[in-house]
């Protein structure tokens, strides 16, 4: 075994996720939340990840904690908030050298511990709120990385066609919600998002390295325990909702290429069932360079510069995205559907399946080269049916049957296809005045 | 064939540089307890190298802009078949970049490492072009470079290097334009292929759970003896001074995107020495890292968000330090980034500064060991640089605050700065 997992209930809601590896210098802290996913709960939510990032009450000013940070040989500490299914995680994490490798012996992994409670539990209030200026700093910051979702045009158009297609649904809100609902937020509706979320927010505490995770648990526990926390259980639920018709959605903009985004729904998500096959499918639809969106979209056809497809897990969502010119997307999109058919009618080589599953197996094999991809591997399955380890997974990966695959395609269904075409009109601007 | 061993005690790290007889470096760094390993063929042969002449030759051989980006393409071909097909057999996840001075093929895996390797070594050293798939290939590289071209950091970072540089070809983009690359032939491709694809310009790579034993011997059987080539690459003039200092365009963005550019001085043909590059590098982040109350005040007046970052931007023959990101006003953070260097300028940075920077680049440092990647790519460093693995660890300690500010006092010049803006379309400027 290369690394081991243990879950301990630590308290009400509040798990403790050890994965011991003794492979890495370093060593990583995470403690996640689970929030519901709406719009002014997300705003919220992502105004307080930042606010949290920023400054704390020990290190209260942005240079103080930024200096802590490189005294502790540059541990890297951030916050994050993301989707799981219709639900949100924030979380914080910081990630530091083991203590063997510190220079003068100083206990890191012990500091790192105590800096990020202190950045969960002990934020910088002010007769209980974060300073006006931080506020106003935090939620500029936060309005830009929205607006910034305009600069790369890939993210951009992927995001507009599930916003399109799940306008009912939690999973088709941004995270951190939009401009308006940011620009409306107070201090105060961070603490208020801080204070439930410590009082109400399942938890999850994990600790990836070599090192004991109880000394951990405890200094976190304590924390909670002046809070008064009485979580209640917060877990996703799926339900398929059968497209009506496909959306067609499109928008113009000054580019040189466009962008073609196709999504599908299935019947299949891992909430409720093992999704191998579903998993086996996308990867020999678009997953890969042996996948029949690659070889005949782009190699063959030459309709696109790429054509992934990418499997939303919990929500049983495919999504195919292409970079493309105008001219090109009716012949594209004909032709992925005309892909997934043919996978439908179970038109494939043994080959290409084997390719899968060993392209699948290779990569499962590596996720414990990285405590980042492990502590994903194990998080993004908190709430499915099945929580295997890499090595369980890859296990009952080979017993995935071409039939199964077949099945798995005939599960999806096309809901919504966006288009980002290019205004080939648009002339292009350059030169200017001196600075 | 010779191997020297290289260790770091305080790491508990080592690895190995044999000298193949075909004239190849090999660099392998056994890391037994991992699951993958990664292996990198590479070529010091990047979009640099435009115009070249080899031993023996008159003139110089100008080639069409992007052309090693279109081989890097093109050499994944052969005649019964593609390479992607073949790693397809082994599960190994590859792929190939070219930069502005070095073109690698690469692939990561966790088993069938022998095979994966086998192939690597094959496909790079057997080249099958033809006119009918290099025309192919010059629609779906026609593509690519539509993609940069409303990639507004790919952008902005071209217009700026063509204000910095006159001559100096790292202005002129990777990948080429629509119309160079029609210019490509098949015989053009052949002839940069033998010029550059000479085990005496190339090196390999091997890190992770690999065996040298069982790297050395796939090479001892791969590898074709092959007599050196000395190449020559067209001398320019380029002044220390920047050739215009502002170029602005509009592009479908949010806020307007920034490169702010300081021109260093001229490397030669080749690589700025370690010493220099790691001095520049703390320099950098002493001066506007997150720590420090310029980032923060600049964060404040709301001239920055944390897309803003600078970095030292060097490779053979070239080094600028580029600041970049977004800024609602990015003449006035121009301004203000210059106007705070000056300062810093006189009062230098401070010694407790540079001590807590110094911590960072050893943790990172130390953190770079954990995965194999990242292992591969700084050895890939090493052999095109001409550097050892190691020697960041011992410079990182011996480099003194007094060289950091000296540094700093060089390279802030007026003429050699330069501006890129890239403005939101329709928006006030």
């Amino acid at each position: 075994m290369d690394h081991t997992t243990k879950q301990t209930l630590l308290a009400p809601e509040t798990t403790g996720l050890s994965i011991q590896t003794d492979r890495f210098k370093t060593s990583l802290i995470t403690i996640s939340f689970v929030l519901p996913l709406d719009l002014d709960g997300t705003a919220a939510a992502s105004l307080l990840a930042r606010l949290l990032e920023h400054t704390t009450a020990l290190y209260n000013t942005p240079v103080a904690l930024q200096r802590k940070l490189l005294s502790l040989y540059g541990a890297r500490f951030f916050t994050a908030v993301n989707k799981a299914a219709d639900l949100q995680l924030l979380s914080a994490t910081i990630s530091v050298i083991n203590d063997r490798y510190a220079l003068h012996g100083e206990p890191l992994l012990a500091e790192a511990a105590a800096f990020l409670c202190d950045a969960l539990f002990a934020p910088n209030l002010t007769d209980g709120d974060f300073s006006p200026e931080e506020v106003a700093l935090c939620r500029r910051l936060l309005v830009e990385s929205i607006e910034g979702l305009l600069n790369d045009k890939r993210r951009y158009a992927i995001a507009r066609m599930y916003g399109a297609m799940c306008p009912e649904e939690p999973f088709g809100i941004p995270i951190g919600g939009t401009v308006e609902a940011v620009e409306k937020l107070t201090g105060q509706d961070a603490v208020a998002c801080w204070r439930q979320m410590l009082q109400n927010a399942p938890a999850i505490v994990s600790v990836v390295g070599g090192a004991d995770p109880q000394p951990v648990y405890d200094a976190v526990l304590a924390r909670f325990s002046q809070f008064g926390r009485t979580p209640k259980p917060l877990s996703p639920r799926f339900v398929y909702r059968a497209p009506a018709g496909v959306k067609e959605v499109s928008e113009t903009m000054a580019l040189t290429q466009g962008k073609l985004v196709l999504g599908f729904r299935s019947t299949v998500s891992s909430l409720e069932q093992n999704n191998l096959a579903m998993h086996v499918f996308c990867d020999m639809f678009g997953g890969s360079p042996y996948s029949r969106l690659f070889t005949v979209v782009r190699e063959q056809r030459s309709l696109c510069y790429y054509c992934a497809a990418r499997l939303q897990s919990t929500k049983g969502f495919v999504c195919v995205d292409c970079g493309i010119e105008n001219r090109n997307i009716e012949p594209a999109k004909e032709e992925i559907l005309a892909q997934l058919a043919a996978l439908q009618r179970g038109e494939f080589d043994e080959s290409l399946l084997s390719a899968s599953l060993l392209s699948l197996t290779d990569s499962a094999r590596s996720v414990a080269d990285s405590q980042l991809s492990l502590l994903a591997w194990y998080i993004s399955r908190l709430f499915d049916a099945a929580q295997p380890s890499p090595e369980e997974w890859m296990a009952e990966l080979r017993g995935v049957t071409a039939e199964a695959v077949v099945e798995a395609a005939n599960a999806l269904t096309l809901d919504t296809v966006f288009a980002l075409k290019a205004n080939e009109e648009q002339p292009a601007e350059k030169e200017g005045s001196p600075a | 064939m010779k191997i020297t061993r290289f260790q770091n005690e305080k790491l508990q790290e080592e690895y190995l540089l044999a000298e193949h007889p075909s004239g190849l470096p090999i660099y392998i760094c056994e890391k037994p307890h991992f699951n993958g390993a990664y292996a990198v063929f590479g070529t010091r042969y990047g979009s640099v190298d435009n115009a070249f002449r080899r031993k023996g030759e008159a003139d110089f051989t100008e080639v069409p802009a992007g052309i090693a980006h279109f081989l890097e393409h093109k050499l994944f071909e052969s005649e019964d078949g593609d390479a992607f097909a073949r790693y397809a057999k082994t599960g190994a996840s590859a792929n190939a970049y070219t930069s502005f001075d070095r073109t690698c093929y690469l692939f990561s895996c966790t088993d069938h490492f022998a095979e994966s390797f086998d192939i690597l070594l094959d496909f790079v050293q057997h080249p099958y072009f033809t006119e009918q798939t290099v025309q192919k290939e010059q629609g779906i590289i026609g593509q690519e470079i539509s993609m940069y071209d409303d990639s507004p950091d790919w952008v902005v970072l071209f217009n700026l290097l063509c204000c910095l540089y006159e001559q100096n070809p790292v202005r002129i983009n990777i990948a080429g334009t629509a119309e160079t690359i029609s210019h490509i032939t098949a015989p053009l491709l052949y002839r940069c292929y033998e010029t550059f694809y000479n085990p005496h310009n190339m090196f390999l790579v091997a890190a992770g759970n690999v065996k040298a034993e069982q790297v050395l011997a796939a090479c001892e059987r791969q590898l074709k003896a092959t007599p050196p080539l000395p190449v020559e690459t067209r001398p320019y003039r380029e002044s220390p001074a920047a050739v215009k200092q502002y170029a602005e365009q509009a592009m479908p963005v949010s806020i307007p995107q920034f490169a702010y550019g300081v021109k260093l001085p001229h490397p030669g043909a080749g690589y700025m020495p370690a010493r220099e590059r790691v001095t520049l590098r703390l320099m950098l982040a002493a001066f506007i890292g997150p720590q420090s109350p310029l980032y923060n005040d600049l964060l404040n007046e709301g001239l920055i968000n944390p897309e803003f970052g600078g970095t030292l931007f060097d490779g053979r023959g070239f080094a600028s330090l580029i600041f970049s990101g977004e800024s609602r006003d990015p003449k006035a953070l121009a301004r203000r980034l210059f106007e705070a260097a000056r300062a810093a300028c006189e009062s230098g940075l401070p010694e407790e500064e540079v001590e807590l920077i110094r911590r960072r680049f050893y943790g990172r440092y130390c953190s770079g060991f954990d995965h194999a990647e990242s292992i591969g790519d700084a050895l890939t460093d090493c052999a095109c640089e001409g550097v050892g693995l190691f020697d960041e660890a011992d410079l990182l300690q011996t480099i003194t605050t007094d060289e950091i500010n000296d540094c700093l006092r060089r390279v802030f010049v007026p003429e050699a700065t330069a501006l890129s803006v890239i403005w939101p379309l329709g928006g006030d400027r």
